[in-house]
């Protein structure tokens, strides 16, 4: 994998970011209603590159077996587990559960403990697959869910990203359906697969057709690849990382149903699916044909570009999509979905309609799982207390998100640019505090419990998975208290002494400030926690909470701070590869947090390191072509 | 209420009642002087009356009033007690009579000692230091409730208050600061200067305020400090201030007595300070509370709506968590939570909305006369003392 290019990548999730931060600043009224969970979502979907990749996606979660078969890849993922751990980029404090909720009130659903609830999102699978009907007599002929931008402003072409309607979860479909609990991948818009050495081969689900009429064909499927890797998506980086101009040549509808992607070097099937599963099939060459066109003649850079920017200003507000519920209307308060009859999975839908109506804020959407006036929400933060006053028959599922609030490290600011200062932080912040106020007396956050990349809090994936027979070198920082002499004697060793009740140095006190978006409520809580662990330490620690724009759209962005807070970890992504990367060699990593690219650490594996100084790059770009 | 009951001033003060012949007496009851040692004089005269005049409608005296002089001069302590007098205890009575100022006053005070004594008394506010969503006035540990991280929501009123008073006062001192300069420059020297200040004041107050707010509280590197925000919500509002205050100075430049002293050759300077704005002073305090209030009412709002930066807690902050951390508008469990900050930013306004009420009777020189003990009041002032 070539970094130029991930340069490239990343540099448009920041853009994409940056873009969903101004959208919240477009109403005060959205800013102010957005919860944690309301941004943290707006954050996710933001961050999905490529369109809807990282959104919502799935990857392959290799646990023991699996794992121990593949023992190189292990081998490597321990080793950048372990220099995550010994050196802190970053402070994982949290990994976060999503709290999904469906009806049971003239619904039939399946239980919370159900392993078919255990997709991104159930919402999206379960009217999909029948395991969602309406209850013999019921008198509800709608599903109804919610959405946070206003309908008639919605717009469905994943490139543009500003005001993507939620209605897109039931008006396309995903390449693929992963499941959480089994970690198997299933056949869906693409119904089946091959990855060969050097090639990737994908077979059209058949009898799939677009809302006019039209059959889903390959060059539909090819557009959608090409136009995700134009776009910057992280598939590039395997098919053309070097000239963005041969994707024209590499992706390739060789029939009516069959699309071949050239792949520049051996691929880790695991990455390749985690990337290609949770796309979702919208280029339609009627309605995106001449932009594939437009981009695949582009003789330049600069043709390239005003090409794509032709296509990320486009908007459709009224798509021709080829999932099972096709688009009627959308006025200020909803959209009005209505079934598609010609669907292959129609069968299994016995309602006519769906709606998703507008509600910009989290209140509005508590208040409406509250009132039954939605029939469920696919994921959204909920305080224990309004939990308390859902009627019996809303069920709350938890599904890991693989995900959670960290703390950034700035490389270029004193005194955190010090190993032995971060390391005393991590032993002073008390994580399993912080996780617990920080979910608000739910379960939906848990602590990290070996500060090392690696998600997986919720199961044994960690210990008794990636990290089996290694994890005694691991160290844990306490998750549950404030190991305050380890970190005492870290900081005497870093030229600091405690003078009245302060570690200072040099007569200079110790000073910690955290910055952080105060629209993530449910972080700013998690930092109270942190900063009262620290400040009772010694640490003149202090919370800087900053409007949401401000924060990613500046100070986070052009690397101005010196504890900053953000997901530590890859949206939604099990596999580590994600993580490592995102944590070493994501945009983010090189332009806020300034990383260098050269760490000390103590080594784990012999084989994988020449000695203390290590590229963790390039073990993850290693780890990306690893044997499996 | 008679009106002589709300002043407070019959038989309070020696004197009041007193005719011309009396007042040298009143003035100079023994008491006043005992401290010195010293004989009362024949004719005491007081500060007031320090170049000749006995009292403002001298006119019955025997002495001409360009022939008086003073029998008696007045020692520094003597001149101090007289200041204290007039300005404070003068002052001071006067608030203590009127129950909306004695109630401004009690509440801004209660809440000064708040940011100060009760930082001490009150523990600091951290996680977890109770049960989660404790409900008001359930356990005497936590006598406001909890959040729902277990933080006290009495700790974090009062932690909150040193900064929402800085805010406050910040703002207040700005927009008066400002407006007054403005105005009184402005009116005062008129022509150019006066258009071009104007100017600039107009073109202010067209601005509008609150979102040049929330673009100067992302643009600049404020990081949450108490004094800049004061400012910045007021960014604008010291403008309308100006304007009316400028046109209060034009029916004042022309007074006789202004006239006087630029005749004199009495620098600008000193001119507005020591004769104009003696005059606006009023005013000018009203406007203080007035703004004041507003800086509290912004700061919440801009602060429940999550558009300004923060350091630590505050009370907007704290209702902002309330609604969007549980949900406070519509859950039972988590109402106190919004209540209390809510309910001690009421009490704060209402108190500044009685002080400035009650700040209008303390410019009004007449009623200061009756209440300082130094200054004999005017025989005829319960003819002209009217509702004020």
């Amino acid at each position: 994998m070539a970094n130029n290019h991930t340069d490239h990548e990343h540099q448009s999730i920041l853009s994409r970011r940056r873009f969903v931060s101004g959208v919240s600043l477009a109403g005060i009224a959205g800013l102010a209603g957005c919860g944690g969970q309301q941004a943290e979502q707006t954050a996710t979907e933001a961050s999905g590159d490529g369109g809807d990749e990282t959104d919502a996606s799935d990857t392959d979660t290799e646990t023991e077996t699996e794992v121990q078969a593949t023992s190189e890849a292990q081998r490597k993922i321990q080793e950048l587990a372990y220099i995550t751990n010994q050196t802190l980029p970053v402070l994982p404090v949290m990994e976060k559960l999503a709290q999904s909720f469906q009806s049971t009130d003239d619904w039939n659903v399946p239980g919370t403990d159900s392993d078919a609830v255990q997709t991104y999102w159930p919402t999206e699978w379960l009217p999909r697959e029948g395991q969602w009907t309406a209850t013999d007599g019921s008198d509800d002929d709608r599903l109804t869910f919610a959405q946070w931008a206003v309908p008639q402003d919605s717009q469905y072409n994943p490139w543009n990203g500003q005001n993507y309607g939620e209605a897109r979860r039931l008006m396309f479909d995903r390449f693929m359906k992963y499941n959480l609990a089994t970690q198997e991948y299933t056949g869906y818009a693409i119904q089946d697969w091959e990855v060969g050495e050097e090639t990737v081969s994908l077979t059209v689900r058949e009898g799939l057709t677009w809302h006019n009429g039209d059959a889903v064909t390959a060059t539909d499927v090819a557009n959608q690849v090409k136009l995700d890797i134009y776009n910057g998506g992280s598939l590039g980086n395997f098919v053309a990382p070097e000239d963005v101009g041969a994707v024209s040549d590499r992706v390739t509808a060789v029939d009516e149903s069959t699309v071949e992607i050239t792949l520049v070097e051996p691929a880790s099937e695991t990455i390749l699916l985690a990337y290609l599963q949770p796309k979702r099939l919208t280029a339609h060459d009627d309605s995106y044909g001449e932009f594939v066109t437009a981009l695949d003649e582009a003789a330049d850079e600069d043709e390239r570009a005003s090409a794509l920017s032709d296509l990320t200003n486009d908007t459709t507000p009224e798509p021709v999509g080829c999932g099972p519920f096709q688009f009627e209307d959308a006025d200020s308060q909803r959209t009005l979905l209505s079934k598609y009859e010609d669907h292959p999975d129609a069968d299994n839908i016995n309602v006519p309609e769906a709606e998703y109506l507008y509600k910009p804020q989290n209140q509005g959407r508590w208040n409406s799982l509250i009132n039954n006036e939605t029939d469920g929400s696919a994921t959204l933060f909920m305080p224990q207390n309004r939990l308390n006053q859902l009627p019996d028959s809303m069920q709350v599922s938890l599904i890991p998100r693989h995900w959670g609030m960290g703390l950034m490290f700035n490389f270029e600011e004193a005194p955190v640019d010090d190993v032995r200062v971060r390391k005393a932080i991590a032993h002073v912040v008390n994580r399993e505090n912080a996780a617990l106020n920080s979910g608000a007396g739910t379960e939906s956050k848990l602590p990290v419990t070996y500060p090392s990349g690696l998600t997986g809090e919720f199961n044994d994936q960690i210990e008794g998975g990636w990290l089996d027979g290694v994890v005694d070198e691991f160290e844990t920082y306490g998750p549950g208290e404030s190991q305050t002499e380890a970190a005492a004697s870290l900081l005497r060793d870093a030229g600091y002494e405690k003078q009245n009740g302060t570690w200072q140095k040099d007569g200079e006190p110790l000073e910690l400030p955290i910055k952080g978006p105060s629209g993530f409520s449910d972080w700013v809580t998690g930092v109270e926690t942190i900063v009262s662990n620290l400040t009772d330490f010694g640490i003149e620690a202090e919370s800087v909470m900053l409007d949401n724009s401000t924060y990613w759209g500046s100070d986070y962005s052009n690397g101005d701070f010196v504890v900053g807070l953000q997901g530590w970890a890859s949206y939604d992504h099990s596999y580590p590869y994600f993580h490592f990367d995102w944590i070493f060699n994501s945009w983010d990593a090189k332009n806020a947090w300034n990383l260098p690219s050269e760490f000390e650490s103590p080594i784990l594996h012999e084989e994988e390191r020449d000695g203390e100084t290590v590229t963790p790059v390039d073990i993850v770009d290693e780890l990306s072509t690893a044997n499996q | 209420m008679s009106r002589t009951d709300r002043d407070g001033d019959s038989g309070e003060t020696p004197g009041s009642e007193a005719d011309f012949e009396a007042v040298g007496d009143a003035l100079g009851t023994p008491e006043q002087f005992t401290d010195e040692g010293r004989d009362p004089g024949p004719a005491p005269i007081s500060g007031h009356a320090r170049n000749g005049r006995v009292a403002a409608d001298g006119g019955s005296s025997s002495v001409s009033e360009f022939q008086q002089m003073a029998d008696v001069s007045m020692t520094d302590a003597e001149r101090r007690r007289q200041w204290i007098d007039e300005k404070l205890l003068a002052p001071a009575r006067i608030v203590w009579s009127d129950w909306r100022a004695r109630t401004g006053v009690l509440v801004v005070v209660s809440y000064v000692l708040m940011a100060t004594v009760g930082l001490a008394i009150v523990t600091e506010p951290s996680p977890n230091q109770g049960g989660y969503l404790v409900g008001a006035f359930r356990t005497l540990e936590y006598p406001l409730g909890t959040t729902a991280s277990g933080v006290s929501l009495l700790s974090q009123t009062v932690y909150a208050t040193p900064s929402m008073l800085t805010m406050i006062a910040s703002g207040a001192v700005f927009t008066v600061c400002l407006g007054t300069a403005f105005g009184t420059i402005a009116g005062y020297k008129g022509g150019t200067v006066d258009r071009v200040l104007m100017i600039v004041t107009d073109i202010m107050m067209t601005i509008p305020g609150l979102p040049l707010t929330i673009v100067l509280a992302s643009a600049l590197q404020i990081d949450g400090n108490p004094v800049i925000i004061g400012i910045l919500i007021t960014i604008n509002a010291w403008a309308g201030l100006a304007r009316a205050i400028r046109s209060q100075v034009l029916t004042l430049r022309d007074a006789e007595y202004v006239e006087a002293s630029r005749i004199m050759g009495m620098e600008t300077s000193t001119i507005i300070s020591g004769d104009i704005i003696p005059n606006l002073m009023p005013y000018i305090t009203m406007n203080f509370v007035q703004q004041a209030r507003a800086v509290i009412f912004g700061s919440v709002g801009l602060y429940f709506l999550g558009v300004l930066p923060y350091t630590s807690v505050n009370w907007g902050v704290m209702m902002n968590a309330a609604v969007n951390r549980a949900g406070a508008t519509s859950s039972p469990a988590a109402f106190h939570w919004l209540l209390v900050p809510m309910v001690t930013i009421i009490i704060l306004a209402l108190g500044l909305t009685l002080l400035a009420q009650g700040a209008d009777r303390i410019f009004n020189p007449r009623v200061r006369a009756r209440h300082a003990e130094t200054v004999a009041s005017d025989g005829d002032d319960d003819a002209t003392t009217g509702e004020i």
